[in-house]
Order: structure tokens, then sequence, then C-alpha cells
């Protein structure tokens, strides 16, 4: 998974792929993917990365951390503001999302897929109807329809999950 | 002795106070505002009566209503702490004429030492040395000025009323007298509802030394060693220390034996402390009286290996201390680090949610806390969460170990001074044990740098922390309503659990 994570003002793309109890891949911006131990527990995530022990606490609202007696804001960014930060040129790579949001609160005009079908970036995927205007929501990264999580007439709230993707290989 | 004791206070001191009731097997009660009804303190008290709304005009200080819920809860004896009711004398006589004990010096006592210039009256009297200055406020403008120009600049201006800081200026020519005796009168009217001022002169290189004194009901009245408690900013203690690196075995006798005749000279009976001035030059002059309990006295009990809220027990149910000057003799070193919910930069309260807290544990670590993992530092009462103390056989030991336990120290959601506190660990002239009252006025070292390989640790962990709980989740829903991701779900579920 790919994740939007800002730190102390400031975000970077993290991929996260777990390949066993306690380890994963871990690639950070453009740096190299790395196996890092960790343990995540209710406090935060103790991390072996190589022979470097790092206790990182989190804070119970995901909003900031603890390392080493210094503390930073720090948070994974859900979807929807990863991508509405992208727009604004915030972080440090575009791409797109698995997840599309409700960019608002509104009424599903139509659902423009099926589980199953394959996208592209740009194609459209929802009608919302907000504010007696309606907008398409989009792909932002090919994929296939990996679930549908509303149909027309639905009322949505903003941020409701509305379309997972599942991205294409490569 | 007593079987039910309330202690009509919240926060650390509360919380310290029912520590040694549950040591001697005395039932703990309290009291709480509407917003504190699970506080900390309440929690840990075998009963507790709300007393009023968050305000503490309205609750903790509302006399009538901590003495009613003492009677309704069965408690013989009230503990003030410190702060609220702890200096109040018509609270105290209340608490007396309505059979309670009250655990604290005669009402007498506070009032004397409540009133800047009738304790300095009472203690000259008793041969205690005071600042040079003149013990009443000074009738106009012309003969403050007189007593100034006397006394020779610079020159302190301070409100007879007051404490805290609150109409003190320091004067260093004639040039500025005028505006700043304005000033300082109207601050202290607006602060004490009385604008007397008085003169006195200013110490050079002061120090703030204080003497904790221990009086009995049967005569006997000790002191129990001094505070250095010279890192102050804007006059609030920031950190304290016993004994002071300034102070040797002769001085702290003499000021001692000083503390002590002040104590008599005003019929003192429980725990008090008597604060000092003391100059570059090693004199000293009594400042004020606390008569209460103050902040800063595990540093005493660390390093004079006593309970002083036992004692003050002890004292109040008419036992006698039981101890000799001769068996109070200083170990080792104690080292207390004020923790406040506050912008180190600004220096503003910073009240909020504790999204995460550990305190240090460990060789010669005491935490005196009123928060934990579930509290919210309301913005109503005193930004203090914490006192982090550490013990060491030396001064060098306890400085070290107090550098581990803040770096141990976890609390997020609020913002602490915790860094303003390494910072004055790291300036020579703290490690030194060569600083007066103007140390954080002087450009501090920065804050140590993280090590590194900081930041890519925190986004590692923050993906991962957030990938696990992604996995937890499993299928999303789709119906989640809100824009939380599932780390932040997580969180609140585990607070709706309670865990």
């Amino acid at each position: 998974m790919r994740y939007t994570i800002e730190h102390d003002g400031e975000s970077t793309p993290v991929e996260v792929r777990r390949l066993g109890t306690d380890r994963y891949l871990v690639k950070i911006g453009d740096g190299e993917a790395r196996v890092i131990d960790a343990h995540a527990d209710a406090q935060g995530v103790h991390l072996l990365d190589g022979a470097h022990s790092r206790r990182v606490r989190l804070a119970d609202d995901g909003r900031s951390a603890w390392l080493g007696g210094h503390t930073v804001t720090a948070q994974a960014l859900d979807p929807h503001a990863a991508r509405l930060r992208a727009r604004r040129g915030d972080t440090v790579s575009g791409g797109g999302d698995t997840v599309i949001l409700s960019p608002m609160p509104g009424r599903i005009v139509q659902v423009q897929v099926a589980v199953g079908d394959a996208v592209v970036p740009g194609q459209g995927v929802v009608i919302i109807e907000a504010m007696k205007m309606e907008n398409e929501l989009r792909a932002e990264i090919a994929g296939t329809i990996a679930s549908i999580h509303c149909q027309a007439d639905d009322r949505v709230e903003g941020g409701a999950q509305l379309i997972v993707i599942d991205p294409a290989e490569g | 002795m007593f079987e039910r004791v309330l202690v009509a206070n919240r926060g650390e001191i509360a919380v310290r106070i029912m520590r040694t009731l549950r040591d001697l097997g005395i039932s703990p009660v309290t009291v709480h505002s509407e917003a504190d009804a699970h506080a900390v303190h309440v929690r840990m008290a075998d009963a507790s009566i709300c007393v009023g709304p968050e305000a503490s005009a309205q609750s903790y200080l509302v006399g009538e209503r901590v003495i009613d819920a003492a009677r309704r809860l069965g408690a013989q004896a009230i503990h003030p702490g410190y702060g609220f009711l702890s200096e109040n004398a018509a609270f105290a006589r209340a608490v007396t004429e309505a059979g309670l004990v009250w655990i604290g010096p005669p009402p007498e006592a506070i009032e004397t030492m409540g009133d800047k210039l009738d304790a300095r009256r009472t203690v000259e009297a008793a041969g205690v040395p005071v600042v040079p200055g003149v013990s009443r406020p000074a009738r106009d403008p012309a003969e403050a000025l007189a007593i100034a120009t006397q006394l020779g600049f610079p020159v302190m201006l301070k409100a007879s009323a007051g404490g805290g800081g609150k109409g003190m200026r320091l004067v260093h020519d004639e040039a500025s007298f005028e505006a700043a005796l304005s000033a300082a009168r109207r601050e202290a009217a607006g602060a004490f509802g009385n604008d007397a001022v008085y003169v006195e002169k200013f110490v050079v290189e002061p120090h703030h030394v204080e003497i904790q004194v221990m009086c009995d009901a049967h005569g006997a009245a000790l002191y129990v060693g001094e505070r250095e408690c010279s890192v102050q900013r804007r006059h609030q203690k920031v950190i304290e220390e016993c004994p002071s690196p300034f102070v040797d075995p002769d001085m702290r006798a003499r000021m001692g034996a000083v503390a002590v005749a002040a104590a008599k000279a005003c019929g003192y009976v429980g725990a008090g402390t008597v604060e000092f001035l003391v100059g570059g030059d090693r004199n000293f002059y009594f400042l004020e009286m606390n008569t209460r309990l103050q902040v800063e006295h595990p540093v005493t009990e660390l390093v004079y290996g006593v309970d002083l809220v036992e004692l003050q027990l002890r004292v109040a149910a008419g036992e006698p201390l039981g101890l000799t000057q001769a068996d109070l003799q200083p170990r080792g070193h104690a080292i207390e680090c004020r923790i406040y919910a506050e912008d180190p930069v600004t220096y503003l309260p910073s009240p909020g949610r504790i999204t995460a807290l550990t305190w240090p544990e460990g060789p010669g670590v005491r935490v005196d806390s009123g928060v934990d993992a579930s509290s919210t530092v309301p913005m109503a009462y005193d930004p203090m969460v914490a006192k982090l103390c550490t013990w060491g056989s030396d001064r060098s030991q306890a400085i070290r170990r107090m550098g581990r336990a803040l770096d141990e120290t976890v609390i997020l959601g609020i913002t602490t001074n915790i860094g303003l506190h390494h910072r004055v660990l790291a300036h020579p002239a703290f490690a030194a044990g060569r600083y007066d009252t103007g140390l954080l006025a002087t450009p501090l070292p920065d804050a140590p740098a993280p090590a590194s390989g900081h930041r890519d640790a925190v986004l590692a962990a923050v993906a991962i922390a957030q990938h696990v709980a992604d996995e937890a989740r499993a299928v999303p829903t789709g119906a989640a309503g809100d824009a939380l991701t599932g780390w932040r779900i997580e969180g609140h579920e585990r607070m709706l659990r309670g865990g």
C-alpha cells in the first residue's frame, strides 16, 4: 500500500508491503525499498531496521509521534486529503489513489462502472450531485474496480468511500 | 490518627497527598468540579462530591461547599494542598468551627504571613534580616522616591498585598522611577484590589533560596534544609534543587535558625516555607513565608528522607514530630523539573487532550503527576501537569538522571516545556551550579538535535501503523461517513474501550 505521510508539515509518499509477521518492505519517497522488522501495538511501533532499534510512540488521534525525546507532528493523510493536497501541489510526487471518496456531502446520480471493470486514469466512475451541481468523479489510476459502496440515489457524507480500485500491476 | 481525610484540591498535589493517606491506611476523599468528575484525583479517592462548575471560583474555592462535602463524606480533617483555599485564613477558621481538623498552620499565622508588610514587621522584630527598605507603603510618590534615593538604586517596587510577580517593578534610576511606580500601583490595584506599594533595595545577583520548616504543637520547630529555586521565569519557578549549590553547611545552619525564628514569631504549626533573597555576596534576606505545603517539596523529601505530608498529618493529629534537628541530615542531591502544558516559545498555556503518555522510571526517579493517558488538560486550571524529580548521590548524577528521565518522558497531544528543561540542563552555568535568578534571561543552548534517521523512522512507523490498521479493517465499509483514517479510528475505538 502506498500512503502519504505528513511529517512536520511536509508530505512524503511511503509504500508499505507486509512480508510476514512483523516484517515489512518499506520505501520512503525516492529511497531504496528496505526490509524492516517492525511490531505495531496500541501505543506505537517498534522498528528493528538492521540493528537499529527505535521505539516510535504514536498519538491515539494519529496526529503526532515521538522518538528519542523528540516530538513531531506526523500523520497518515487519508486518501481524500492527500489528493486535495496533491492538487494544490503539496505532495512530493503525484500519482493516483485506490479509493474514490465523496468530496462533499451529496446525492449519487449514477454509478458508471461495475465490479470487475477495467478503468484508466481520467475515466469517470461516479456522478454525484451537490448544491444543484453534478460532479463526475474520475479514476486517477489504472486498475480494476474492486468494490462499489454506493448506488444511485444514495445520500453520502463528505469523505465517504465510494469506489475501491485494485491498481494494475506495474 | 484520622480515618478519613478530605483533600480539597485537584491535579498532582491531590494525588500526592492521597498517596500518603493510603500509606497510612487513611481513606482519601475529595471534591471536584463538573469538569473534573473523572479526573485522576477523583479516580484515586474513595469518594468525591461535586462542588460546582469548572471555574474554580465557583467550585474548588467555595469553602462552605468543601466543608459540607467533608461532613457528608465523614472526613475528620481537610488537607488543602497548595493554591486554592490553602492560604485562606477564613476558610481555615470555618473548618475548625465545623468541628473538623485543618491540616495547616493556625489562621493567625496565615494572616500574619499573608500580608507582606505585616510579615516583614513580625519577622524583623524576631531578628530576621529583611531586605533594606521601608516596611510600610509609601504615602505618596514623593516619599517613595525619597526612600529609593536613600536606599540607592537599583530598587524594587512591590505590591503590599502581592505575590506571583504582580505589581513588582525593578527600577534602575531616578528617571524611570515615577512611571514604574504608577505602573506597579495600577497592576497591584488590578490584581489585588489594593494599590499599596513599598520600596526595597534590589539585591544584585539574586538567588531565591527557601528553607523548609516543620513545627509541631508541642514547641518543636525544625528546619529541613533549603531548596534552590533560582531557575525562574517572570518569578515563576521552573527547576528547583536540594541542596542549593550556592549554600554551604554554615550558611544552611544560619538560614535554618533564622527561618525557625520567623516561624516561631508567628506561632507557626505544621509545614511551611520561608523564602529568602540571597545576594551574590551570600547575605540573605527574608522575602515571605508560604504557609502551606510547597509545590517543590519532593526534592526535600528525597534528600532528607522524610514524608512532609505524613509529618503534616501527624502534627495536625496532635502528635509530636519525634525528630530532632540532628536527625535531619541531607543525603545526595535532588532536582525537580516542573512539566507545564505550555508553549516553550510563547509560554502560553497549551491545554488539550493527552494522546500518548509515558512517565520515566528507574533509578532515582520520582514522578508526581496529575494526569494519565486519558486525561484532558483543561484551560481552567494551573498548566502544571507533573513534577519530575531525580535523586543522585551527587548533583552531577542527579542532573544526568534528569536528562535520561526527560528523554524517557512521552507526552503527546499537548505542548510541554520538556525542551526548555533540556536546554537549561545543558547550560554551562546550570551545570556548574553557578547561576542566579537571571539564568533564564540569558541565551540558552539549543535543544539537542534529533538523531540521524529520526525522520525516516517516524515515516516508516506511521505508515506501518496505518497499514496494520487497514489490514485489521479488512474490507472497507464505504459508509464511514468521516475522513478519519483507520489508524485514527482504531485510536478512537481504543479510547471508547478504555484501553
